[in-house]
């Protein structure tokens, strides 16, 4: 029996890592992912390639695919720099997309962030999908990932490709190798002083349940992704049984900006989501696809 | 003297109360709004040393209280939240069913360190229609001082004169199909009175009013220090309305200046009560009642 194919973008991250282990016996996975870090647990062939590329195009001419989960969009503080971040996530999302219409893909997920909220002082206490995405207006730097979601929810209005546009609180879980997750690995937690938000978090046991229920009967929209309770980040850090180092605000970005955490990169943009809270409304997911997350809070933070 | 035996622990009873609000949260009894029973638990001494002892708040009312959420309205002023604190407290530890009565906050209270965070902890949200609708549609109470940053700021010689009423608090009731009850705080307006509202120096400093009280700047920090007058709680009866709540201006601001009306009367029927009393260590026997 000849298997169908579902193409990953971000193939070399945990997220899509896990898609492809559990679904490998039903489909044929393709990657790709322009990282060039060699390390992969993907249950098929990635190519190495920018979203924009010719290869992406040979591969859509040569492969129908069922289904295309854009997972690899590229986050500040990456190796990357700043125009190439802009040219994969800009440029080389709206290639795909237009790639998915073209080759009459059926269902096209993007993941987005929820980020393009921002971490602003204004905003209400559940931000739904429908509420402004205000990053930009403290973080430029979230220009590209704001265009990644806007050319992502432009596209599912036009097109007749079933596209599902993802915003996600904090990804976290065992191989995930993100910003927060590692932030969140440490020891010792630097914090801004005299603020602690409430923090979400999805793991990534979840999130791989939802692609795969969204796999299953695909309805298009924007859906915000969070797993149940919002914590204050103290006990947050608490239940990690990490430590928090207060730290003066201007002081923390020369930290975040200077020092070595491990090795861990943090954009300084991130501190203003160690300020204000920034939390979302996952019910509309829930209800549309009668999705129930397996992890509570507690669970999902003690594994990882 | 004030007794700060108060400051060793909540009792039982009020600690059963608090647990009963947290209850549906366990174990870390974070509400979804902010709210943690650990800080409720480590301030609500000090509210009580102030409530039961420094203001010696006295209440009335209770038996009008709705079962379900409601909007609270109550007049506003002295310059400091004295007013939130003893209706928040009130409800939290005296009313017949506790809850946990969710204030507003100005926008720019989460940016300011330690104090955003810590009204966040207390159950104090950000005054956004949105924040109040979604707290009203999940069964908890709001606070709103309909009169704002302007009767806040008002100086003594207004005292317990409402400033007009905005619309805001009756669409969201009416929107979340809840019922508004009045509230009358009676001597947090004296507890902090502004001669006059010095306009240059506010300015100069980013804030919406600098209050020149009998004792502040002239005594230093200890200016500061709220007078000691009784406080009286009165909740009125609850005010249902039917109406939708994107009807025009002309059709809700008459029903404003209803409200606005009732609550005045409560107020002023409050303070005949009240008679000359207004300060906890003056004596009882100037007090009239007219009931």
């Amino acid at each position: 029996m000849i298997k169908e194919r579902i193409l990953v973008t971000g193939a070399r991250g945990g997220l899509a890592s896990d898609l492809s282990k559990q679904l490998c016996d039903d489909f044929e996975f393709i990657g790709i992912d322009p990282r060039l870090r060699t390390e992969s647990h993907f249950f098929g062939d990635i190519i190495h390639a920018h979203y924009r590329s010719r290869k992406v195009d040979d591969l859509f001419r040569k492969y129908k695919f069922r289904a295309v989960f854009h997972l690899g969009r590229v986050p500040v503080g990456s190796e990357m720099k700043d125009s190439d971040r802009y040219s994969e996530n800009v440029l080389g999302t709206q290639h795909l997309l237009n790639l998915c219409e073209q080759h009459n893909v059926p269902t096209a997920i993007a993941l987005s962030t929820f980020h393009v909220y921002g971490a602003h002082p204004h905003n209400p206490i559940f931000l739904k999908e429908s509420d402004p995405l205000r990053a930009t207006q403290r973080i430029p730097q979230l220009s590209d990932a704001l265009e990644f979601d806007h050319i992502a929810a432009q596209f599912g209005l036009s097109s007749k490709c079933k596209t599902i546009l993802l915003r996600p609180t904090n990804v976290i879980g065992k191989n995930i190798d993100n910003t927060i997750s590692n932030i969140f690995r440490l020891k010792r937690i630097p914090t801004p002083l005299g603020f602690d938000p409430l923090m979400q978090f999805v793991h990534q046991a979840d999130m791989l349940r939802a692609f795969i229920t969204i796999l299953n009967n695909p309805q298009s929209g924007i859906f915000n992704l969070a797993g149940p309770g919002a914590l204050p980040l103290s006990q947050v850090i608490a239940l990690r049984g990490a430590q928090k180092i207060p730290v003066p605000d201007p002081l923390l970005k020369i930290i975040v900006n200077t020092l070595p955490l491990k090795s861990l990169k943090i954009p300084d943009y991130m501190i203003d989501f160690f300020k204000y809270s920034s939390v979302i409304d996952p019910n509309e997911f829930s209800q549309k696809y009668a999705f129930k997350y397996s992890k509570t809070l507690i669970e999902a933070l003690a594994d990882f | 003297m004030l007794d700060f035996k108060v400051l060793d622990s909540l009792n039982s009873d009020e600690t059963s109360r608090l647990e009963g609000i947290f209850k549906e949260y366990s174990p870390l009894k974070n509400d979804p709004w902010g709210a943690s029973f650990e800080t409720l638990k480590s301030i609500i001494p000090y509210t009580k040393l102030l409530y039961e002892k420094y203001f010696q708040v006295e209440t009335s009312g209770f038996e009008y209280l709705p079962e379900g959420p409601a909007v609270f309205i109550a007049n506003h002023g002295g310059q400091i939240p004295v007013d939130g604190l003893v209706v928040v407290h009130s409800m939290l530890l005296k009313a017949p069913k506790p809850r946990l009565l969710r204030g507003m906050v100005e926008r720019w209270v989460p940016t300011l360190p330690f104090v955003g965070a810590t009204m966040a902890k207390l159950g104090q949200i950000v005054g956004d229609q949105r924040n109040c609708l979604h707290l009203l549609q999940h069964k908890q109470s709001v606070l709103v001082f309909p009169e704002g940053i302007i009767g806040s700021g008002k100086p003594i010689h207004k005292k317990y004169q409402l400033q007009k009423f905005p619309s805001g608090f009756l669409r969201l009731a009416l929107e979340a199909k809840v019922p508004i009850v009045p509230v009358a705080v009676i001597g947090s307006e004296e507890s902090y009175p502004a001669l006059f509202n010095f306009k240059p120096l506010a300015k100069i400093l980013g804030i919406p009013y600098f209050p020149i009280t009998p004792t502040f700047p002239l005594l230093g920090p200890l200016g500061l220090i709220p007078l000691p007058t009784k406080i009286k709680v009165s909740f009125g009866k609850p005010i249902h309305i039917d109406k939708a709540h994107d009807a025009p201006d002309s059709e809700i601001l008459p029903i404003v200046e209803e409200i606005q009306k009732t609550l005045q009367e409560l107020i002023n029927s409050e303070l005949k009560i009240r008679g000359t009393k207004v300060f906890t260590f003056q004596e009882d026997t100037e007090k009239t009642r007219d009931s």
